[in-house]
């Protein structure tokens, strides 16, 4: 339920001009994670989010030659941060 | 039958057997194992939830010491200041003198049973005009002043590999999104919230996002720190008070609230522990990026610029409009 409410405000921002795809993530409440993917080109990305007090957050509008699988996050106490190729 | 047959008879009897024997422990274990695991979801669910309560009592619970219902004028005052202060320490934005006074006067109304607390669904709608408003007032310099802050924390030498992606309060982050993308977006829904229909369609799924976020705030933190907030939550019966029988959100609650939707601070953590955070995210992000990310000393974890969560606070929680909210939170009490 509460992975909807997140994933329904990230659709009414996009309800003026259409988003491309949701990846959703799950993790500890409140707390703040590091992702990281590399692009098409092969440059990599980084990037931070912090998830709500049910522990969910959604990465959206990722481009759809982006697989979610391949999008790593890890908490910021975890400061190895692996990365995958897409 | 046969010795030779008898003895078939035995052992095809023993395989089935067997095979019955090896069906169940396998279901049994498969069974078991998918309890454990289960039960170990749960107790993980469960342990997680326990150390957010911890960083709540942490942060709201030691930083604010609101008035209890019945409290004196200067009780009250000091409990509106308290307020303030824990706002402006962690954000940078501060409430004026009058707004202050004016909100110490419909505090202690509450208080002394003068006027009634706010349902949920009250709180909601006044947060929800509230923000529709200042969507609609916003010029095309603020939408680009929201979209800058909305993208993160930001100083000189940040990590070439760091992109600072635009974010919303709550978990919802536009990844690689670039900002022409989500200032279109931006001026689109502010002109959606001046037009009728389209702006009736907005007001709905954003009643309904903030509807479900004023609940979500109200039951963890009468889960956390029922002192404080058990007047909103009965954390016991798992449903809000009613405001007939003494519950009901108060304008100071009211403010905190809206404050925390607004900046996505969970009002967790005391000072030390967002200091810890800060620092413990440099490092994380240092690693990741290969490169040093800038420092957290002078930095405030929210509000504009707020390193681990950047909002345009400064325009949601202006004179303005934080007196607007009052005007519906005073209106609601009242009735």
């Amino acid at each position: 339920m509460k992975e909807l409410r997140v994933c329904l405000l990230a659709f009414t921002v996009c309800l003026a001009a259409a988003c491309d795809q949701d990846c959703p993530q799950t993790g500890s409440p409140n707390t703040t994670y590091v992702y990281s993917y590399f692009d098409s080109s092969g440059t990599a990305h980084i990037g931070s989010f912090t998830t709500d007090d049910g522990g969910n957050a959604t990465i959206t509008d990722v481009p759809d030659d982006i697989d979610c699988s391949k999008i790593t996050s890890r908490e910021d106490k975890d400061v190895a941060v692996v990365q995958s190729q897409v | 039958m046969t010795h030779d047959g008898k003895r078939r008879a035995f052992l095809s009897r023993c395989i089935r057997y067997a095979a019955a024997a090896a069906a169940v422990a396998c279901a049994v274990l498969l069974t078991a194992g998918a309890l454990r695991t289960s039960a170990l979801k749960g107790d993980g669910r469960a342990e997680a939830r326990r150390q957010f309560q911890a960083r709540v009592r942490d942060g709201v619970g030691r930083g604010v010491a609101l008035a209890p219902r019945g409290s004196s004028q200067g009780e009250v005052r000091a409990a509106v200041n308290s307020v303030a202060s824990f706002i402006e320490r962690r954000s940078g934005v501060g409430l004026s003198g009058r707004t202050k006074g004016r909100l110490a006067e419909l505090e202690a109304r509450v208080s002394s049973g003068a006027a009634r607390g706010l349902t949920l669904d009250e709180l909601s709608e006044a947060v929800t005009a509230m923000a529709l408003e200042r969507l609609s007032s916003l010029s095309d310099r603020d939408v680009a002043y929201a979209d800058e802050t909305l993208r993160g924390f930001d100083a000189p030498g940040m990590p070439g590999h760091y992109n600072r992606d635009f974010a919303l309060p709550g978990g919802v982050v536009f990844a690689g999104a670039p900002r022409e993308k989500t200032v279109a977006r931006l001026l689109a829904a502010r002109d959606q919230s001046r037009s009728g229909p389209a702006g009736d369609v907005l007001k709905g799924m954003l009643r309904t996002v903030i509807r479900a976020r004023v609940k979500d705030k109200a039951r963890y933190l009468g889960e956390s720190v029922p002192e404080m907030f058990g007047n909103t939550w009965d954390a016991l019966g798992g449903r809000e008070r009613d405001p007939s029988g003494g519950g009901g959100v108060t304008p100071l609650q009211a403010v905190l609230i809206t404050y925390s939707l607004a900046s996505d601070d969970y009002l967790s953590d005391g000072d030390g522990a967002l200091a810890q955070r800060m620092q413990t995210r440099q490092k994380a992000l240092t690693r990741a990026a290969g490169e040093e990310y800038p420092s957290p000393a002078g930095r405030r974890p929210f509000g504009v610029n707020g390193y681990l969560f950047s909002s345009p606070l400064d325009l949601v929680l202006d004179e303005q409009t934080v007196n607007r909210l009052l005007d519906r939170v005073e209106e609601r009490s009242a009735a």
